[in-house]
C-alpha cells in the first residue's frame, strides 16, 4: 500500500451522540482514521465500542435517534453535510456495505439474481436492456464463485456462506470504490468464515478497492487487513499495522485483548481476563476509557484523556504511560503448557451415551439428526464437542438433559438410567437433573425478564436435594464472582457476562456433578469470555464438576478440555485427548475445521 | 462482540438516554386526559345515584324535552325525566356488564391459553378449533339472536358477549404462551426439574401480563360498546331504565327538542371507550419499556 495512493475516506473526530429533549450521550466520541484506495483496514472493538455506529455514520445509516458530527470525507466531499438525495447516490457506487446476516440482506421474495440486478446501470447511468443485465448478473456471480443457476434460486434455498456471497456481489454491482463489510463473517460456520474472509481479501486486491473490516475478533482482522484501528468504549486505542499489533502491541488494552484470546495452537498457562466490562463512554468521559481496567493506571490516566499520538511510523496509541511499561508489557507475555492433562487416571463415568441416535419427522419423511453417537464423561473432566452449525451437537445436548427424547439407544446419567425421560419414575428423573444442568448459549434469552436474579436463584434452589447446607441465593451469586446484592436486579440491568455468570449460578444451584456448556461463551466480548472460561476452571478445580463444552471455537476447546469429540453430519468422526486431535487431526472434516481457523498467514499467502 | 449484542448495547445507550425522567416514562396528554375521564366515569359508576340532582325516574309530563335550563342542566326527555339525573344514575350498570365480560375473558383465556399454549397435545387441538368455531361467529348478531330468542336481558347480554369475547383472547394468550415455551429460560427451568404448575405461574405468566391488559382494555370498550348497541335495539336493559345505550336510542327522537337527551349517554360511551384503548395501549407499552418484556 504506498502512501501516494488516494486517500478515498477521511475521518476526522467523529462523535456520535443520542440525543433526547434535556439528555445526550455520547456513543462514539472523537475518532479518526482514513482509508487509501487498494487497503483494507480493521476496526476492532467488543460491543458497545461504537465499531458499527461509526460504519453507519459514514453511509448516513443512523437511527433517528443518533446524531453524528466532526467530518466524513469521502474522496475530498463532507458527507455529513450532503444530503439524503446526494448521500443514497453515493451509496452503491462510491461507498458499499455488506452486513453480519446474509439472510437479512436479501429479500426472501426475490431471486439471487434479482438482488444484483436491481443494482447494474450502464455506464452512462442508463438502464440496461434485460438480457444485459442477466448476462452481467452471472458474470458477478462467477466473481464471487458461485454458478449462474445460482441466481435462479431464493435467499431461503441458499446456504448461508452463499447467500453472504449474493449479498457481496450486490454490494459490488455499482463497482464501489470503497467496501465496508460489518461483521462479514460472525454469523457464519467457521469453515465458511475462512472462505468468505479470503473472497473479501480477493475481491479487494482485484478490484483495488479500499476495504473497511468491522470485526470483534482480533485474529479475523489480522488474517485479512493491512492496519487494524483498536476501539473501545466509543474511541479509537490504537493503530497499527497488523503484524506490529500482534507482535508488539502498544496499549494495555490491546495488550491485555491478545492475552485473553485462547490460542488455538497452544494452551494458555493462565488467560489472563480483563476484570470488570466495558464502562459506558459518559462514565469515563474524562479520562483514559481503558483506566477502570488498567493495571498500569496512575494518577495522570485518570484525570485527562490521552491523546492519541504517534510512536512510530504508521504508529498510533492512546496511552500516556506507554514508554513506561512497555517494559512491563514484554515481561508479561503468555506462558504456554501443553501437558495433556491428566487423562490417564481412571475415573468413574457421570455420563455414559451408547448407540444414541435421533431423529425428527419432516412431513412424511424423517430427518436423521444423530447417528451412532457414543460419548463418555468422567468425573471432574472436561470434554469438548465440537463441529459446524447442524452438525447435531446441540441436538444431543438437549438429548442427555431431557429436553428432548432420544429415539434409539442408552444414555447414562450418574448410573441412572435417563434414556427415556417420560417413563422414568419422577424420583430418578429429579435425580438425573440434579446430577446434570445446562447452560445455554444466549445470555439475553436464558433468564427470565419479568423476574429478579434472586427469584429465580430462588426457585432453582427449591429443586435441590434437601441436603442440610443449603446455599442461599447470595452466596451461588457469590460463587460466580457477582456481589450478593445482585439478588434484587431484573437481567435487564445486566451485561452479557453478568447474565451469563447468573445463569451458571442458576445451574449449579442443584449442586450438579455435570455441566454442559452449549456454546456458553460465544455470545460474549473476548474479555468476558475470559472471566467465563476462567470461572469454569474454578468451578472444575473447587468443585470437582465436570464439563461438557459444546463449541465451534477450536481455541476455547484448546484452552479448557482434556479430550474431544469431532461431531460431523450427526456422527463422531474423531476422538481423542485435545492435544493430540489439534495437533494431529486424523479425520478430513478436523483438518478443514482446524484450516479453517483465521491465521494471520492468510494475508501473505493470498497475495 | 456481536452485531446483536452492538445493537443491544445501543438499545442500552437509548434507553439510558430516553428512560429516566424523560418523556417515555411520563404519560403523555392524550393519556392525562385518558386518566381524567377514566376517572370520571367511575366516580359517576360508584356515585352517581347519589349526587343525582333528581329521582332518575320522576316524570314531569309539563317539562317534557325541555332544554338545559338551571333546574334540568341537561334538559329533560319526552317524559319530562331530569337527563343528568339519569346519565349519573345509569353510570353503574353502564360499566358493571363491560366490567365483568372483560374480567371473565381475560381469567378464561389466561388460564385455558397459557394451558393450551404451553402443555400442547390434545387439549390445545381441542381448545383450538372451538376457537375457531367462536371466530366464526359474529358477536353482535348472535348476541343479538340469542338475546332476541330468550327474551332479552342485561345479564343474557353480558352472559353472550363473555362466551363469544373469550376465543379472541385465548388464541392471543396461547399464542404468547407457545413463543415462550421455546425460550430458553423456560428450558432451563425444565431441566432443574420445576412443575409445569410452577413453570406456567411463574415463568410465563408475568410475560402475558402486558398481553393480558391490552386484550381487557380493548374487551371492555368493545363490550361497552355492544351491550350500549343492545339496550340500544331493545334487547339489553329493560324499558324505563336509566342505560345510556337506551337512552341513546329512546331520546333519538326529540334529537331537535333536546339534542342533549341522546348525545350526553352517547359521547360517555364514546368517550370511555377511547380511554380505556389509550390506557391499555399505554400500560402495556410502560411495562414493556420498563424491562417486563424484551
Amino acid at each position: 500500500m504506498s502512501a501516494h495512493a488516494e486517500v478515498l475516506l477521511s475521518v476526522t473526530d467523529l462523535q456520535v451522540r443520542a440525543t433526547a429533549p434535556g439528555a445526550s450521550q455520547m456513543l462514539v466520541d472523537g475518532v479518526s482514521f482514513e482509508v487509501r484506495q487498494n487497503e483494507t483496514i480493521g476496526i476492532v472493538g467488543e460491543s458497545g465500542s461504537g465499531k458499527s455506529l461509526t460504519a453507519r455514520a459514514i453511509l448516513g445509516l443512523l437511527p433517528r435517534t443518533l446524531h453524528a458530527s466532526g467530518s466524513i470525507k469521502f474522496r475530498g466531499r463532507e458527507l455529513l453535510t450532503t444530503s439524503e438525495r446526494q448521500l443514497s447516490r453515493i451509496r452503491g457506487t462510491g461507498i458499499s456495505l455488506v452486513l453480519q446476516d446474509p439472510f437479512t440482506m436479501l429479500s426472501p421474495t426475490r431471486k439471487a439474481r434479482a438482488h444484483i440486478e436491481e443494482m447494474l446501470r450502464a455506464a452512462d447511468g442508463t438502464r440496461l436492456s434485460r438480457s444485459a443485465r442477466r448476462a452481467d448478473a452471472e458474470r458477478r456471480l462467477g466473481e464471487v464463485g458461485m454458478s449462474p443457476d445460482v441466481g435462479a434460486r431464493y435467499p431461503f434455498q441458499v446456504s448461508g456462506g452463499m447467500a453472504q456471497r449474493i449479498g457481496l456481489a450486490a454490494a459490488l454491482a455499482r463497482d464501489p470504490q470503497l467496501l465496508i463489510a460489518d461483521e462479514p463473517s460472525t454469523a457464519l460456520d467457521v469453515t465458511t468464515q475462512r472462505e468468505i474472509l479470503d473472497l473479501l481479501r480477493q475481491t479487494q486486491q482485484r478490484r483495488h478497492m479500499g476495504l473497511v473490516l468491522i470485526t470483534h475478533d482480533l485474529r479475523v482482522a489480522f488474517s485479512v487487513c493491512d492496519r487494524v484501528h483498536v476501539f473501545y468504549a466509543g474511541r479509537l486505542l490504537e493503530v497499527a499495522k497488523s503484524q506490529e499489533i500482534m507482535s508488539r502491541p502498544l496499549h494495555p488494552y490491546t495488550h491485555r485483548l491478545l492475552q485473553a484470546e485462547p490460542d488455538v495452537r497452544r494452551r494458555k498457562t493462565v488467560l489472563a481476563a480483563i476484570a470488570g466490562k466495558v464502562p459506558r463512554p459518559a462514565d469515563v468521559a474524562d479520562m483514559c476509557a481503558f483506566a477502570p481496567r488498567c493495571t498500569w493506571v496512575e494518577d495522570k490516566c485518570l484525570t485527562s484523556r490521552p491523546p492519541i499520538v504517534e510512536t512510530g511510523p504508521g504508529r498510533l496509541t492512546a496511552c500516556v504511560r506507554i514508554h513506561e511499561i512497555e517494559r512491563d508489557f514484554r515481561a508479561t507475555t503468555d506462558a504456554h503448557d501443553d501437558s495433556s492433562g491428566k487423562g490417564t487416571v481412571p475415573r468413574d463415568p457421570i455420563l455414559s451415551v451408547r448407540d444414541l441416535a435421533k431423529s425428527f419427522a419432516k412431513g412424511k419423511a424423517e430427518a436423521v439428526v444423530l447417528t451412532d453417537i457414543n460419548l463418555d464423561v468422567a468425573q471432574g473432566e472436561s470434554v469438548g464437542l465440537v463441529g459446524d452449525s447442524g452438525s447435531g451437537k446441540t441436538t444431543l445436548a438437549r438429548c442427555i438433559v431431557g429436553l428432548e427424547q432420544p429415539t434409539a439407544g442408552k444414555i447414562t446419567v450418574g448410573g441412572v438410567d435417563a434414556s427415556d425421560f417420560v417413563a422414568m419414575p419422577a424420583e430418578k428423573r429429579q435425580q438425573v437433573r440434579r446430577t446434570v444442568q445446562m447452560v445455554f448459549q444466549n445470555p439475553y434469552a436464558s433468564l427470565n425478564p419479568a423476574r429478579t436474579i434472586g427469584a429465580t436463584l430462588n426457585e432453582a434452589l427449591t429443586v435441590a436435594a434437601p441436603a442440610t447446607e443449603r446455599p442461599s441465593a447470595g452466596d451461588l451469586l457469590e460463587r460466580v464472582g457477582l456481589p450478593s446484592a445482585y439478588a434484587r436486579k431484573r437481567p435487564a440491568g445486566l451485561s452479557g457476562g453478568e447474565r451469563q455468570r447468573v445463569a451458571i449460578a442458576r445451574a449449579l444451584a442443584v449442586s450438579p456433578r455435570l455441566l454442559i456448556c452449549d456454546e456458553s461463551v460465544s455470545a460474549l466480548d473476548v474479555s468476558v469470555q475470559a472471566q467465563i472460561l476462567n470461572l469454569f476452571r474454578d468451578l472444575q478445580r473447587d468443585l470437582g464438576l465436570a464439563f461438557l463444552f459444546i463449541t465451534h471455537d477450536l481455541a476455547v476447546v484448546r484452552q479448557v478440555t482434556d479430550r474431544i469429540y469431532v461431531v460431523s453430519d450427526g456422527c463422531i468422526v474423531e476422538t481423542g485427548e485435545t492435544v493430540s486431535v489439534l495437533d494431529n487431526p486424523r479425520h478430513a472434516y478436523t483438518q478443514r475445521l482446524l484450516d479453517s481457523v483465521p491465521e494471520p498467514s492468510l494475508r501473505d499467502t493470498g497475495q | 462482540m456481536t452485531h446483536a449484542a452492538d445493537l443491544e448495547a445501543t438499545r442500552g445507550a437509548d434507553r439510558a438516554a430516553f428512560g429516566r425522567g424523560t418523556w417515555q416514562r411520563r404519560p403523555t396528554l392524550l393519556v392525562l386526559i385518558a386518566l381524567v375521564i377514566v376517572a370520571i366515569v367511575v366516580a359517576i359508576a360508584l356515585f352517581g345515584r347519589l349526587v343525582a340532582p333528581q329521582d332518575p325516574s320522576l316524570q314531569n309530563l309539563t317539562a317534557a324535552t325541555a332544554s338545559p335550563s338551571g333546574a334540568h342542566w341537561l334538559g329533560t326527555d319526552n317524559l319530562g325525566r331530569d337527563i343528568l339525573s339519569r346519565v349519573l344514575a345509569g353510570g353503574g350498570q353502564a360499566l358493571i356488564g363491560p366490567l365483568v365480560i372483560a374480567f371473565g375473558a381475560m381469567v378464561i383465556s389466561v388460564v385455558v391459553g397459557i394451558w393450551a399454549g404451553y402443555t400442547g397435545g390434545w387439549f390445545e387441538g381441542a381448545t383450538m378449533r372451538l376457537v375457531d368455531l367462536g371466530y366464526a361467529l359474529p358477536p353482535l348478531l348472535v348476541a343479538l339472536v340469542l338475546a332476541g330468542v330468550m327474551g332479552g336481558g342485561y345479564w343474557i347480554g353480558v352472559a353472550v358477549l363473555l362466551v363469544l369475547f373469550s376465543p379472541y383472547d385465548i388464541r392471543i394468550i396461547r399464542s404468547v404462551a407457545l413463543e415462550q415455551r421455546g425460550l430458553p429460560y423456560v428450558e432451563a427451568a425444565r431441566t432443574l426439574g420445576l412443575s409445569r404448575i410452577w413453570i406456567m405461574t411463574r415463568h410465563i405468566l408475568p410475560n402475558v401480563v402486558p398481553f393480558m391488559i391490552v386484550d381487557f382494555c380493548l374487551d371492555f370498550a368493545f363490550a361497552l360498546v355492544t351491550l350500549s348497541g343492545l339496550s340500544y335495539l331493545g334487547l339489553g336493559a329493560p324499558p324505563g331504565s336509566p342505560d345510556w345505550g337506551r337512552m341513546l336510542s329512546d331520546n333519538q327522537s326529540q334529537i331537535f327538542g333536546n339534542p342533549l337527551g341522546a348525545l350526553a349517554p352517547g359521547l360517555l360511551i364514546l368517550l370511555t371507550a377511547a380511554a380505556v384503548n389509550v390506557l391499555g395501549d399505554w400500560a402495556a407499552e410502560r411495562m414493556a419499556a420498563s424491562g417486563g418484556m424484551s
